[in-house]
Formats: C-alpha cells, structure tokens, sequence
C-alpha cells in the first residue's frame, strides 16, 4: 500500500496538485455537493479568493464580509450614531476570527493550496511551458516596489473605501471595490459559464465603470502574463497580505537553518513560484517573507538534508532532502521547465537476459 | 400581502380579508399563529428568531372555498437555510418554492422552481400562472414529480428602468394555482418581486474587448526570451 501511494504521490508538487483539484473543484463547483445557500457553504469567510459572485461554489472568500462589513455596518453606524456599537463589533469579530482559526492550522498555504485564482494561474504557467514562451522572472529589485502594492490593496480596497462608501463620502457604488477588481470573480464565473462578471456596467455611474475596465484590463492581463509569469495577481493580492500579517502564529509555516553552501546556490529562489530572494539569502524567520505562499517547492529543489522544511507545529512534514532534489530536477527544472520524456531503447543484451 | 418593516414586523393582506396569518421560520418550522392587530398581523422579534427567511401563509376558508396566500420576506443575517421549513407537510394546496434567493433577488430571464402540491401530495400535469406587474402572463406545466419551472419574462418597460431606482426597479409577481378536491375550491398564491436583467445595463462585447487589450498589454512579457540564471 505505502508502495502504491508512493508511485500516485511522487512529490509533494504531485500532492499539492491533487489537493488544488480538490479545493478548486470545492471552492468553484462546491456549492452543487454542499448546499447554495450561504448557511451550507464550508465558510464565508474563507482565507482564499473563492468567488461569491460564482453561484455554484462552496465557500465565500474573507474580503467579501470585510468589505460589506466595513461598508453597511462600522461606516453606516459611525456615520449615524457616531458610535461604535456591539452590533458593529460582532461582525467583524465573527469575520476576523473565523479567518484566523482557519488561518491558524494552515496559514499561507491557503494560497497555494486552496486559492481557486492561485490553482489557474499555476495551470496558465504550465500551459506557456508547454506552449513555448519564455519564462519572466521577477527580478529582485522590482520586487522592491511591487512589494507594497499588495499592502495598499488590502488597507485602500478592503478597509478604507468601503469605510468611506459607509460614512457618504464615496459613491454608493464604492461599497466592495475589491471584489469590482478581483480577477478571480471574472475568472471564476467564466468557469461555471456565466458570462455576467465578463460583461462590464456600462449603464451605472462612472464610478462602476471605471472599476469594471480596470477589472478586465487586470484578468486580462493576468490571463496572458500568467503563461510566462509565475502567480502574476497573488504578489499584488490583498489576500496574501492579510496571510501575512499573522504568518509566524499559525501552526503550518516555513523554516530554514543556516548552510554553507547557501551563499552559492540560490536553486530555492529559482524555484520559487514567487521569486522571493530572502529564502536564498535569509535563514530563520526572515526566510519565511510576507510573499510565500507556503507551496513548498523551494523544500523539494533544496539539493541539501534538512535546510528547508515545512513545519505544523513541531513536526515537520516535509524536509529538504538530497536524494529527493536529485529525483525531483530529472522531470523537472526548478523554474518548472518540465523536461521531455526520453525514451531508451533496452540493449538487446539485456532483453535476452530477462 | 405586504410586508413592514424591522426591527418586529407588521404583515397586511391584500385581496379581501383574510381569517388568519402564519409564520413560518428556519429555526422554528412548525407554524405559529400571529397576533391581529388593527392595521394587519404583528410579528415580535422573538418570533422573528436569528433572521433569514420569514414565511407566511394568509388563509380564509368557508365551506365553498380555501383562498391561501403565501409570500416570505429576508433579511440577512447568519440564519439556518430555509429548506426544512419549506417542505414542512403542511396541507392543503400549496406553492411550495424549492429554493428562496438570499441576495440580489430574483431577476428577469431567470428560472425558479416550484412544487405544487396538495395534502401534501404532489401534483402532477397542473398549470402554475404568473401574472406580473409588467403586464405578462404565463402559464407553466408541473411535470410528473409536480414541479414546475417558471422563467420570468422581460418584462421592465424602459420608462420604469429611466426612473431614479434604475437596476434597483422591483416589480410584483403573483403565482397562482388553482384546485378542486372533496367539492371544495382550492385557490393558492406566492407573490414575491423580482428585479431587471444584471445583462440590460451592462456590455458583454466591451467586457471581452478591454479584457482582450489586457491580454494585449502582456504580450511583451510572452515574447521576452528566457534568461538564465536570472
């Protein structure tokens, strides 16, 4: 049996894979297997961006409530009674701590292993290796300025403008601009065949149409870039920002000791679906950046024992192993380049002999 | 029957008197009797539970005929899912809706379905009319299970669509279904509203051209050749 479980799960990305078919198939069709409505769905307030606007899926992601609750509820009452009430508060606690007892058994793995938008990116990448185009890495010191972005996303779009659609000084239309940009509402809702997120507002007020053509000329272009960038929209999602925040309290994290021969190697920044330089350069917690999703390829490329690891508590469940690097770089190539099949024919010696 | 407003809620019957009203909640799904005041029937907020969706049921009867109208009203908060409560056995001829929307309403070109039944017993072949504010109406057929498909007609005129409302525009719909049993006439209704097509202020062709310019705008990002060792 362990046998038989080895050869169907080879590698981690192998297992990474078969759980982001699962979770894809759950948070994008789920709502068919658990129920439609918002009482049956797994949570609604899910640390990955799966779509409310999809009608068939099975959970809500946790910026939908934030951005409502910012909006109809903290905005609405501290513009009416200039209060913060126990009817405010209970919300956003019911919101916040759902998305923390989630986040604390899986923490940032949410987006690599869950996120719906995340899983379509990965699988666009593939396609461009298949398709030929040449990758485009992100190189450090544009990471420098991209950085913030994600962090300006989650404090503008989630918390403020709805905040400030609540208090009257936005258009009413202002209530969940994030969702008005995300990418995976467009995406999503073009996998269930609903082509009303695709079709911009051109009736509404000027507010609404301008979020749509930024909303389409984003999932367009994180459609096409995603076929030679790794996860173009998660280094600009406020999704991943908000994982960040409380990365080093949740049970399932990254963890790097210090190696020699780190300073050469540099094989775990190539692989990185993110480009993260610090898991080259850093050791420790710094290792573990505000931009890692936590899809462990930089544990499975590390060509030395023990350096990388991914830790649930004290355990670790998956380490860094030579004998692992070695077998892992003949399919593939740390970047993902996967390498083509060679087919050798046996010697004739050998055929006789067997 | 017209629905007030919360915290508590006032319920009015329209279409002649009515001898009593019903409610019917997710968390409490046997019926309850409410209180008749002078202007309509009074639900407390104890009866109004968590929240979610409210069912109620207007009766009269004398020894000719059963009139029932049914409608519901939701508001939302975290609330049991309405199910259970709708396929309560309940008696006598109902519409009986096998799904209730919770945000966004019901929208024109959309399809909902409904069981007919009676006694609890579903009816087969039977006719379920839709008449609408807008002026249409429908008839739709209840297959052998008893439950009929109704699409909703576009049907907002663009003088209602002008209005300062817009896409926020309701319009009344009533269902309506007919039966006789044991000499008895049975008349049953559901209104609820419902809103415009999302598809009539927005543009599929100009959603997929600026989605195919940001595609275009990636495009230099395709064709650079891969570094090594980047």
């Amino acid at each position: 049996m362990p046998e038989r479980l080895k050869q169907a799960v080879p590698t981690l990305s192998r297992f990474r894979f078969l759980v982001q078919l699962l979770t894809f198939a759950l948070s994008v069709y789920g709502g068919l297997l658990v129920g439609s409505y918002a009482a049956e769905k797994i949570s609604t307030a899910l640390p990955a961006l799966s779509c409310a606007y999809d009608s068939v899926n099975g959970g809500y992601c946790a910026l939908v409530p934030l951005q409502h609750q910012m909006d109809h509820r903290v905005g609405a009452v501290m513009a009416k009674a200039q209060q913060i009430t126990v009817k405010v508060l209970i919300p956003v606690f019911v919101t916040f701590s759902t998305f923390l007892l989630f986040f604390f058994v899986l923490g940032k793995a949410f987006c690599a292993w869950v996120c719906p938008l995340g899983t379509v990116q990965e699988w666009l990448f593939r396609l461009g290796r298949r398709l030929g185009f040449g990758m485009t890495p992100v190189p450090a010191g544009k990471l420098r300025w991209l950085r913030p972005v994600k962090w300006l996303v989650l404090l503008g779009l989630v918390f403020v403008v709805p905040l400030l659609a609540g208090l009257g000084y936005a258009p009413h239309s202002a209530g969940n601009p994030y969702c008005d940009i995300c990418p995976s509402r467009i995406v999503t809702t073009l996998l269930t065949a609903n082509t009303d997120e695709l079709a911009i507002r051109t009736g509404a007020d000027g507010f609404s149409l301008g979020l749509g053509i930024v909303a389409n000329l984003l999932a367009g272009f994180i459609v096409a870039a995603a076929l030679a960038v790794r996860q173009p929209f998660c280094r600009i999602c406020p999704m991943l920002a908000l994982n960040a925040v409380a990365r080093h309290a949740a049970l399932l994290r990254l963890t790097k000791v210090e190696h020699a021969k780190c300073d050469k190697c540099g094989i775990c920044t190539r692989a990185c679906p993110m480009d993260i330089p610090e898991i080259h350069h850093e050791h420790g917690r710094k290792a573990f950046n505000e931009d890692c999703t936590l899809c462990g390829r930089c544990a499975e490329f590390c060509p030395d024992d023990g350096v990388i690891r991914i830790k649930f508590g004290p355990l670790a469940l998956f380490s860094s192993a030579r004998e692992y690097y070695k077998r892992r770089v003949r399919g593939e190539t740390p970047e993902g380049e996967v390498k083509p099949v060679r087919i050798v024919r046996k010697p004739q010696q050998e055929k006789h002999a067997g | 029957m017209i629905r007030g407003e919360a915290p508590g809620m006032r319920v009015k019957a329209s279409g002649g008197h009515f001898d009593q009203v019903v409610l019917q909640t997710p968390e409490a799904p046997a019926p309850v009797v409410l209180a008749q005041g002078k202007d309509g029937w009074t639900v407390s907020k104890s009866q109004m539970g968590t929240g979610g969706h409210l069912w109620f049921i207007a009766t009269r009867e004398n020894e000719r005929e059963v009139v029932r109208a049914t409608t519901y009203f939701f508001f939302p908060a975290r609330h049991q899912v309405p199910t259970e409560m709708l396929r309560a056995p309940r008696g006598g001829l109902e519409i009986v809706p096998l799904r209730l929307q919770e945000h966004g309403g019901t929208r024109e070109g959309s399809r909902w379905r409904f069981l007919l039944r009676h006694d609890n017993r579903p009816l087969s072949g039977h006719l379920l009319t839709l008449e609408t504010e807008g002026g249409s109406r429908q008839q739709f057929m209840a297959d052998a299970d008893g439950v009929a498909e109704v699409s909703f007609p576009r049907d907002f005129t663009s003088e209602r669509l002008g209005a300062k409302e817009g896409m926020n525009a309701r319009q009344e719909f009533v269902l309506s279904l007919e039966h006789v049993a044991g000499g008895k006439r049975f008349l049953t209704t559901y209104n609820q509203s419902y809103n415009p097509d999302r598809m009539r202020e927005r543009s599929l062709a100009l959603g997929v051209g600026v989605f195919a310019l940001g595609m275009v705008f990636a495009v230099p990002l395709l064709r650079r050749k891969e570094k090594k060792n980047a």
